[in-house]
């Protein structure tokens, strides 16, 4: 019992002195005393939501390091906070703190909530880092986020691996910085990702199958 | 069988080694009288406290001692912990932060195995730096975090670092002063701060 009372302080003293070390950690990094009391306050209504805190300060350590002005840094700060709370309710149910950072850098990159929602619908109890990742990177490449939303979410379905999710956004991306458009590139790359996944629509889905998917040799992946 | 059972000049160096030295009474007399003269001090007096006071006495110094430990892990586990509370650190003087954010991540999905994070390797190709980090958003942009090795002919740096999955945007920090993008990686624009990062995918095969 007495063991446990210690235990139970020791966490209570644990979480106040980090607590104490967040907005140490901003006010160290922002000299700016009304910036560095603002970010506080951001920091601390994003652990009172319980979302996590490594994207706020991520940013502000990132912009103190390209030196961004003050202001600049608290409003980067504001719209870090609000596209958490966003990516939370998009990835709704229950959402991993990774699943909450990845769609904060998904909508952060010009993805829309309503993909967010579609990934999740698609995967309702998996982890949806990794192809938030590579549906954000693709819209930065310039896919139509439209299609590269069906791309993705018809890849899960398929129950394509994680690998080789980021294999088809790495390939893209790497297609493209040789001067590829980025269409033609994620064309090419899904027909070979067709090849191995096995025929489109054959879990009876074949209306949410891009056409350039219904090619290949029906080789299923084991 | 030993060396020195062989090796005369050994068993002659160990010999003199086993005298005793001359016992300087005195000398002894002044230790043994300086450490019970220590022993008085009313901390290490138990004689006079009362047993109850003593138990309570003894949870408030424990709680208190926990309640230092606890703070002391919770500053040094931030890296906060600095010894003469220096003014803001810009750019190159960046004081060092550490990864607490990330661990609170990964305990967060520690449930998901998927969320775990994965080796990463990085190379940077330059001559004539001194030292290169990878600074990444997975490392709070801590140039201290993942400080790269340089290979034996000295032109590439290389890192191998555990990131979770999913999207993260990074550069190298070289001889602590300049932020520099991964030639190899994407670029990406920061809407939020104007400019540019290298991005790279993290997945689990």
């Amino acid at each position: 019992m007495k063991s446990i009372a210690r235990a139970g302080l020791g966490l209570i003293v644990l979480a106040c002195a980090n607590r104490v070390a967040a907005a140490q950690e901003i006010s160290a990094l922002v000299a700016d005393r009304e910036a560095s009391a603002e970010l506080a306050k951001i920091v601390a209504t994003v652990r009172q939501n319980g979302l996590p805190l490594e994207p706020i300060l991520a940013k502000v350590q990132y912009a103190v390091m390209v030196r961004s002005p003050a202001p600049r840094i608290v409003a980067a700060a504001h719209a870090v906070a609000a596209r958490l709370e966003d990516a939370r309710s998009a990835l709704a149910p229950q959402p991993t703190a990774t699943d909450i950072v990845a769609g904060e850098n998904a909508l952060w990159s010009g993805v829309s909530r309503k993909s967010l929602e579609e990934i999740r619908k698609v995967s309702p109890n998996k982890p949806v880092a990794v192809p938030l990742g590579v549906l954000a990177q693709l819209v930065v490449s310039s896919v139509p986020e439209k299609k590269a939303t069906k791309y993705v979410t018809d890849l899960i379905k398929r129950g394509a691996t994680s690998d080789q999710l980021v294999a088809l956004g790495n390939d893209v991306n790497a297609e493209v910085k040789l001067g590829t458009r980025a269409m033609d590139a994620l064309e090419v790359r899904m027909n070979r990702l067709n090849a191995v996944l096995g025929v489109p629509g054959a879990n009876g889905d074949a209306a949410s199958v891009p056409t350039s998917l219904q090619s290949g040799d029906g080789k299923k992946k084991p | 069988m030993t060396d020195a059972d062989h090796d005369p000049l050994l068993q002659r160096a160990i010999d003199e080694l086993r005298q005793v030295p001359p016992l300087d009474r005195d000398a002894v007399r002044r230790v043994v009288s300086a450490a019970a003269a220590a022993r008085l001090s009313a901390a290490d007096e138990p004689v006079f406290v009362e047993r109850a006071a003593r138990g309570r006495s003894i949870r408030m110094w424990s709680a208190i001692g926990m309640a230092a430990a606890a703070a002391v892990v919770g500053f040094v586990a931030r890296g906060q912990w600095r010894t003469g509370g220096e003014p803001a650190a810009v750019a190159t003087t960046l004081a060092p932060t550490s990864s607490a954010p990330a661990t609170t991540l990964q305990t967060a999905a520690a449930s998901d195995a998927d969320a775990k994070p994965i080796l990463q390797q990085f190379v940077f190709d330059n001559a004539r730096a001194k030292r290169v980090s990878v600074v990444g958003d997975f490392n709070t942009w801590n140039p201290n975090s993942a400080v790269m090795t340089r290979s034996s002919d000295g032109g590439l740096w290389s890192a191998i670092i555990p990131i979770t999955p999913g999207r993260h945007i990074y550069g190298f920090m070289v001889d602590d002063s300049l932020f520099t993008l991964d030639p190899r990686a994407p670029k990406v624009r920061d809407a939020d701060l104007g400019t540019d990062g290298s991005v790279v995918i993290v997945g689990r095969p």
